[in-house]
């Protein structure tokens, strides 16, 4: 049985190693923005809406946000990764897995939002 | 030395010798950072989740690339570490600071006393013949010379101990790969080479659901996350290159000792006990 992973490694090994990269040098430049006092004293979390204003006024936070939510989406993406390949190779059990642990990090936020 | 400087050396030692004994880091960061630096448990806790994602994200690329991954078995077990984080993440951010102090320390000295006491519990895996079934896989060993095939066993009980690691890492801010890796390799019969890679490559995906909740509640305060994760992510990376010059059995014994005090401190201050 041709098996999902051997071909699919490298590309999400990438992945990874991409999404964990540009998390890291986004913090890095909020960090050094922080440092050169640009923006607001202390650094806060933007919403995701205010991201891109923060980012044009090269404020700490909007660089905070953005990296840290790079870096929380990258394993999401790369379960995102294997619904696709599994649905592509019609393993459907392991594609519902993928699924419901998708679900399962969407609830994730949803539940945190509701204030539960 | 500024206080964000201190965040990002506690990171980068946390992830350097969490890296040389296979942890994530996450159970020297929470009470270093709750005693020492005085910052408040779910402000540690929620770094702590989002710099696991980091170190094992890293950590989970290499296995994968390397092939070592179940990538079949990790993501069925993922579907008990996610919703036993999810769970673990809102009952931790409703938690009072002492509970959630108390309940931390009293983990973490019995996962001190385990990484204390334990030995080599596996020898090299069995050559096996025959179908590898959904959840088995391969992969070359390059210490033995030869591929290794195995098929996971007892897959309820993995799926068990993924949830209740799954609620510790989402409660206290850690990996939960000191409670899985033994499991799969004594329980499921998983080689020990393919459980570390395993739990490494499912815990990215359980600390990002215990991350995202006390991200969306409010948690994540950046100026304690943000050191931490650059520390941890360049600790470890260093840390992964320590390993094979420094005896770690050594190490393991002096880290489980110092996290048994670590977690005594925790226990204490939960109780009002302050030992400084």
């Amino acid at each position: 049985m041709k098996k999902v992973g051997h071909d699919l490694n490298p590309v999400i090994a990438r992945l990874l190693y991409g999404g964990l990269l540009m998390a890291v040098f986004l913090l890095l430049i909020g960090t050094a923005l922080a440092a050169a006092r640009v923006g607001p004293p202390v650094p806060r979390l933007t919403s995701i809406g205010d991201i891109p204003r923060a980012l044009r006024h090269f404020e700490a936070g909007g660089f905070f946000s953005l990296g840290l939510l790079i870096l929380l989406i990258t394993p999401a993406a790369r379960v995102a990764a294997l619904l696709v390949a599994f649905t592509r190779d019609r393993e459907w059990l392991f594609a519902s897995i993928s699924l419901v642990v998708l679900a399962l990090l969407a609830l994730s936020g949803i539940l945190g939002l509701a204030g539960l | 030395m500024t206080h964000v400087t201190l965040l990002a050396l506690v990171g980068f030692f946390a992830g350097t010798f969490g890296a040389m004994v296979g942890l994530g880091g996450g159970v020297f960061i929470v009470p270093v950072l709750t005693l020492f630096l005085g910052v408040p448990i779910h402000s540690a806790v929620a770094a702590s989740l989002v710099a696991v994602v980091a170190t094992s994200t890293t950590a989970a690329a290499a296995y994968v690339r390397e092939d070592l991954a179940n990538i079949r078995l990790g993501m069925t077990l993922e579907t008990m570490t996610v919703t036993g984080a999810l769970i673990g993440g809102l009952a931790g951010a409703a938690l009072g600071k002492a509970v959630l102090s108390g309940i931390f320390g009293a983990v973490m000295i019995v996962v001190s006393v385990y990484m204390g006491l334990r030995q080599r519990t596996a020898g090299p895996p069995q050559a096996m013949t025959g179908e590898l079934g959904r959840l088995g896989a391969s992969y070359f060993d390059r210490s033995l010379q030869r591929e290794v095939r195995y098929r996971p066993h007892r897959l309820w009980t993995g799926m068990i101990v993924s949830f209740v690691a799954g609620n510790i890492s989402g409660l206290l801010g850690v990996g939960g790969g000191f409670l899985k890796v033994p499991v799969m390799i004594l329980g499921m019969k998983v080689p020990a080479r393919a459980a570390v890679a395993t739990s490494s490559f499912m815990i990215g995906v359980t600390a990002c659901a215990g991350s995202i909740v006390y991200l969306a509640k409010g948690l994540v305060d950046p100026v304690v996350t943000v050191p931490v994760v650059l520390g941890v992510t360049a600790g470890a990376y260093i840390g992964s290159k320590l390993t094979l010059r420094v005896r770690s059995s050594i190490l393991v014994t002096v880290l489980a000792a110092i996290l048994f005090i670590l977690s005594v401190q925790m226990i204490l201050s939960a109780t009002g006990i302050s030992l400084r």
